[in-house]
C-alpha cells in the first residue's frame, strides 16, 4: 500500500511538472493539443 | 481513447492522494506523457521498418524545434494528429531519400525555405490554438523572437554545416511544412484534414 501511494505520488508529480512547465513534446512537436486546464492558462 | 485513460488514471491518483483540486492538471500532464510515448514508439519503429529513419528524424527534429516556438494548427483528436503527422513525415522521409539520388541545388532550397519561413514568422508567429491560447504579451514576444532565432539557426546549419543532402532536404521539407501550418491557409488545411479523418463537419479556425 505504501509503495502504491509513493508510486502514485511520483506519477502525479511528473504529470504536474510536465503540465505546468509547458513541457509538452507530444502536443508541441506534432499536431495535437490537449485542452489546457484553466489553471494553467497564462 | 488516450484522453479517457488519462482522465480515469488522474481520477484514481487524485482520489488516492486526496488532491481532487489538481485532477485536471494531472490528467492534462498524463495525456501528454502517454501520447508522447505512443508517438515516439511509432515514429521510431515505422521509419526503421521502412528504412527511412534518418530522414524522418531530421524532418521531425527541424519541424519540432521550429514548432516549439512558432506554434501552428492542431488536429482536434489524438488519433487524427497521429495519422496526419505520421503520413506527412513518412512522406517527407521517403521523398527526401528518393530525391537525394539527384543533384539538387540544396543551398538554393535552404535560402528559399528560410525566406518563406521568415515571411510567415513575421506575419503570423506565434500561432496559438483555442486549446492553448497565448494570452501574455511578453510570452507572445518571446516566442516570436525565438522563432526568428530558430529560422536563423536553420539557415546557418543548412548552409555551413556539412550534412548529407537527404538530411538537409528532409529538414528543409519539415521546416517548410511547419511554416505552412502557422498560416491561415495552414489552419484551413489542417481543419480539412481533421474533418476528412473524423468524417464530421466541425468549425475550423482562421
Amino acid at each position: 500500500m505504501r509503495f502504491k501511494h509513493w508510486l502514485m505520488g511520483i506519477v502525479a508529480t511528473v504529470a504536474m511538472v510536465v503540465a505546468s512547465t509547458g513541457v509538452y513534446p507530444a502536443s508541441a512537436w506534432f499536431w495535437y493539443q490537449p485542452e489546457l486546464p484553466p489553471e494553467l492558462r497564462k | 481513447m488516450i484522453h479517457n485513460y488519462a482522465v480515469r488514471l488522474a481520477a484514481i491518483i487524485a482520489g488516492e492522494l486526496k488532491m481532487n483540486e489538481r485532477q485536471g492538471i494531472i490528467a492534462y500532464g498524463l495525456e501528454i506523457i502517454i501520447g508522447a510515448w505512443v508517438k515516439l514508439i511509432l515514429f521510431v519503429t515505422l521509419p526503421l521498418a521502412l528504412g527511412i529513419f534518418p530522414q524522418v528524424a531530421a524532418a521531425a527534429l527541424a519541424s519540432g524545434i521550429f514548432r516549439l516556438a512558432a506554434g501552428g494548427a492542431h488536429c482536434t483528436a489524438y488519433y487524427r494528429c497521429l495519422v496526419s503527422s505520421l503520413v506527412t513525415f513518412l512522406g517527407i522521409g521517403a521523398l527526401s531519400r528518393y530525391l537525394a539520388a539527384y543533384s539538387l541545388p540544396l543551398e538554393t532550397i535552404v535560402i528559399c525555405v528560410t525566406a518563406w519561413s521568415l515571411v510567415i514568422v513575421w506575419c503570423w508567429a506565434p500561432a496559438d490554438t483555442p486549446a492553448k491560447p497565448i494570452v501574455s504579451l511578453l510570452h507572445h514576444k518571446g516566442l516570436r523572437i525565438a522563432s526568428l532565432i530558430i529560422v536563423a539557426f536553420y539557415l546557418v546549419t543548412g548552409l555551413y554545416i556539412p550534412l548529407k543532402p537527404d538530411l538537409v532536404l528532409a529538414a528543409s521539407l519539415g521546416f517548410f511544412i511547419q511554416a505552412f501550418t502557422i498560416t491561415p491557409a495552414g489552419y484551413r488545411f489542417i481543419g480539412i484534414v481533421d474533418r476528412l479523418l473524423s468524417r464530421q463537419i466541425t468549425p475550423c479556425r482562421d
